[in-house]
C-alpha cells in the first residue's frame, strides 16, 4: 500500500521515524505533504485534474520541499491517506454540566472546526480512498501521580467516528498510542524531549524546539505512533 | 464681584464645552471613581447594551471575567448561538433590577430559584433565560441542571470580580402572581404560554428600583467586600411597552426614572459609579447620529464612541482597536418586536 502523509508542523515525529514504516513491510511508500501552523488552508481540490492544489507559491514550495519534489497530490499515486495534526484535538466532555444539544454542537465543533475537516472536505472531492485522521498530539507534562488514561479518551474517539459530521467523510480517526499518555490527557514528557524542526524551507528547518515545546513530539512517539496505525489498520 | 461658578472648569458651561465643539470633539464625560487597568477583573450584566461593554473590554487587552466559560474548541457560531461570552455568565439578558436582585438571592442561597420550566412541543425552556439556548433543552432535568452551573457561575463572578459593571434596561417586568418570582420576559413572548391567571405585570417606580438595586448590591457585598460598581443606563428604547402609554413616552419615563435611580445611587456611595452612554447616545447634542435608521438600534460606531469614551475617560492606554464595534447585540425584549402591528 502507498501511503500519503498530509499534516503541519507535527508531521515532523513521523517522517524522523518513517525507517520503521520501511521495514514493516505494510506500505510499500509514505509520501509527505507538509507545512507548518495553518499553510494547508492554501489546498484546494482542482476537480478537473483531480488532485489537490496549491493555491499559494509558500505552499506549492512546501509540498516540493517535504514530498521530495512534488507539487501537487495525485490521489491515484496513493492507496491510503493520513491527515496528522492540523488543527484536530481529541474530544472531551465540557467540565461542567452543559445540554446534550450544546455536547452534540461542541463534539461537531472539535472536527469541524479544524483545518483537518477542510484538508479531508477538499481531499474528497478528488478521491474517495481510504482516510485516517491522526489528533495533535496531546499536550506533554511531567508525570504526577495519576498515570491513568482518561477512560474517557478511546470512548470519546468512537464518539468522533460514529458523529455524522465525520461518518459522511467515511474517515476514521484513530488514537495516540495509549503508552504515550500520562496524567489522564498528556503525553509523558521524554516524547518531546529532543524533538526537531520538519524540513519545510524555514530558515530553522532541522532545528531542535525549544525546551518549554510541549506540543511537538519526537522520534520515540513517532515510532510508537506508526505502530500504533499498523495495529490499528490490521484490525 | 466674585461667585463659586468662577471657579469651575470649563467643561461645567455649556457653551465652551458643547456650543462651540464639534460634537465629535467633545471629551471629558466622565470621572472615573474606580481606576481600572489590565489587571482589574471587571464582570458585566444588565440589558442588551451591556454586550458591548464585555465584549469591548475584551478587545482592547482588558479582564472582562467570564466564569461560565464555553467547551474548548467550540467554535464561534456556536458560542454565540448557546449564549457563551454576551455576560460574565449565561444569564441572558438582566434588564431591571429587580431581576438583578432574584439573580443575586439565588447565588448567595437566600432563595432558592423556582422549579418552573416551560414545556413547548417537545422541548423545554427556561423561563428565566428563555434563549439561552437554541430550540430549548432535552428535559426538565436540563433546563434545571444547567441553571445551578450558570447561578453558581454568576456567583463567581461576583465574588472573583473587582468591578461589577450593571446596565439598567427597563421598568417594566413580568411576574408570577402566585410565587412573585420575576421572569425576563413577559411568557409567551420568546417561550411558554402566557395566562393572565398566573403572569401579572408591573411598571416598576424610582422607589421600588433604587431599593432593588440597592438590595442587589448588598447581597453582592456580603459575597465580596471589595467589590466596586459601574452602573450605566441602556441608551436603546423599548421595543414595546405594556404601560398603556406611547411607546415613545414610555420610553422616556422608563429610562430617566433608571437614570435617576443610578445617579441617586452614585451620588450617594463612594463604591458605586455612573458612566453616562446613555448621555452620549441620547443627547440632543449628538443629533441621534449613532442610532440606526430605525431609532433604536445604536449603530457600530455609536457604541464604539461610546466605549471610547470609556477608555479614554480612564486615561488608558488601549492595545485594541477604537472606534466601531461590529458585532450585534443578542436582545430577548426584540422578540416583542415582531408581535407589533396586529391590531
Amino acid at each position: 500500500m502507498r501511503l500519503c502523509v498530509i499534516g503541519n508542523s507535527h508531521v515532523g515525529a513521523l517522517k524522523d521515524s518513517v525507517s520503521i514504516v520501511e521495514s514493516s513491510g505494510i506500505f510499500s511508500s509514505v509520501t509527505f505533504f507538509a507545512k507548518g501552523s495553518d499553510g494547508m488552508s492554501d489546498l484546494i481540490a482542482d476537480t478537473t485534474n483531480y488532485r489537490l492544489v496549491a493555491r499559494s507559491g509558500a505552499l506549492r514550495r512546501s509540498l516540493e520541499l517535504t514530498s521530495g519534489g512534488l507539487s501537487e497530490i495525485d490521489p491515484e499515486a496513493y492507496d491510503i491517506f493520513l491527515i496528522y495534526g492540523l488543527g484536530l484535538y481529541p474530544y472531551f466532555r465540557h467540565n461542567k454540566f452543559v445540554s446534550e444539544q450544546l455536547s452534540d454542537a461542541h463534539l461537531a465543533d472539535t472536527f469541524k472546526n479544524t483545518l483537518a475537516h477542510e484538508v479531508l472536505s477538499q481531499l474528497r472531492h478528488v478521491t474517495d480512498k481510504m482516510v485516517v485522521l491522526g489528533h495533535t498530539p496531546m499536550k506533554a507534562a511531567e508525570i504526577e501521580k495519576d498515570q491513568e488514561i482518561d477512560p474517557e479518551y478511546l470512548k470519546n474517539i468512537e464518539l468522533m467516528n460514529s458523529h455524522e459530521s465525520l461518518l459522511s467523510y467515511k474517515a476514521t480517526v484513530i488514537s495516540q498510542p495509549l503508552d504515550t499518555i500520562c496524567n489522564k490527557r498528556s503525553t509523558k514528557p521524554d516524547f518531546t524531549r529532543g524533538s526537531v524542526r520538519m524540513a519545510s524551507g524555514h530558515a530553522n528547518d532541522g532545528t531542535q524546539h525549544p525546551d518549554n515545546d510541549l506540543t511537538h513530539m519526537n522520534k520515540a512517539f513517532g515510532q510508537l505512533w506508526w505502530e500504533n496505525l499498523f495495529q490499528q489498520l490490521s484490525r | 464681584m466674585t461667585n463659586p461658578y468662577k471657579s469651575l472648569e470649563k467643561e461645567a458651561f455649556w457653551r465652551p464645552f458643547v456650543a462651540e465643539r464639534s460634537m465629535f470633539d467633545i471629551t471629558d464625560l466622565w470621572r472615573p471613581k474606580h481606576k481600572i487597568d489590565n489587571k482589574t477583573q471587571i464582570a458585566t450584566y444588565g440589558s442588551c447594551f451591556a454586550q458591548h461593554i464585555g465584549r469591548a473590554l475584551d478587545g482592547r487587552g482588558f479582564k472582562w471575567l467570564r466564569t461560565e466559560k464555553p467547551p474548548q474548541r467550540l467554535s464561534e457560531d456556536n458560542k454565540k448561538r448557546f449564549n457563551f461570552d454576551i455576560f460574565s455568565s449565561r444569564t441572558g439578558n438582566i434588564y431591571t433590577t429587580s431581576l438583578l436582585k432574584q439573580w443575586c438571592s439565588w447565588a448567595a442561597g437566600k432563595e432558592t430559584a423556582p422549579e418552573e420550566v416551560w414545556e413547548q412541543g417537545g422541548r423545554y425552556y427556561d423561563p428565566f433565560r428563555p434563549i439561552v439556548e437554541p430550540n430549548g433543552f432535552a428535559s426538565a432535568d436540563e433546563v434545571h441542571k444547567t441553571r445551578r452551573v450558570t447561578i453558581q457561575s454568576f456567583k463567581k463572578s461576583i465574588t472573583d470580580c473587582d468591578i461589577f459593571v450593571f446596565t439598567l434596561g427597563l421598568t417594566e417586568s413580568w411576574f408570577n402572581k402566585e410565587y412573585g418570582y420575576e421572569y425576563p420576559m413577559c411568557p409567551g413572548t420568546a417561550a411558554g404560554q402566557f395566562d393572565e391567571r398566573k403572569h401579572g405585570f408591573i411598571n416598576q417606580q424610582y422607589e421600588g428600583i433604587k431599593k432593588s438595586l440597592y438590595d442587589a448590591m448588598g447581597i453582592m457585598r456580603e459575597l465580596n467586600p471589595q467589590i466596586k460598581f459601574i452602573l450605566t443606563v441602556s441608551p436603546v428604547p423599548l421595543t414595546a411597552t405594556y404601560s398603556g402609554n406611547n411607546v415613545l413616552v414610555a420610553t422616556m419615563e422608563s429610562k430617566s426614572i433608571l437614570r435617576a435611580v443610578a445617579g441617586s445611587l452614585s451620588c450617594e456611595n463612594d463604591e458605586i459609579d455612573y458612566f453616562p452612554s446613555y448621555e452620549i447616545i441620547n443627547s440632543p447634542v449628538f443629533r441621534g447620529a449613532f442610532f440606526e435608521p430605525n431609532m433604536r438600534s445604536v449603530n457600530p460606531h455609536g457604541v464604539g464612541f461610546v466605549m471610547d469614551t470609556f477608555f479614554k475617560c480612564q486615561k488608558l492606554k488601549v492595545t485594541g482597536a477604537l472606534g466601531a464595534s461590529k458585532e450585534d447585540a443578542k436582545c430577548e425584549e426584540e422578540i416583542l418586536g415582531s408581535f407589533g402591528g396586529t391590531k
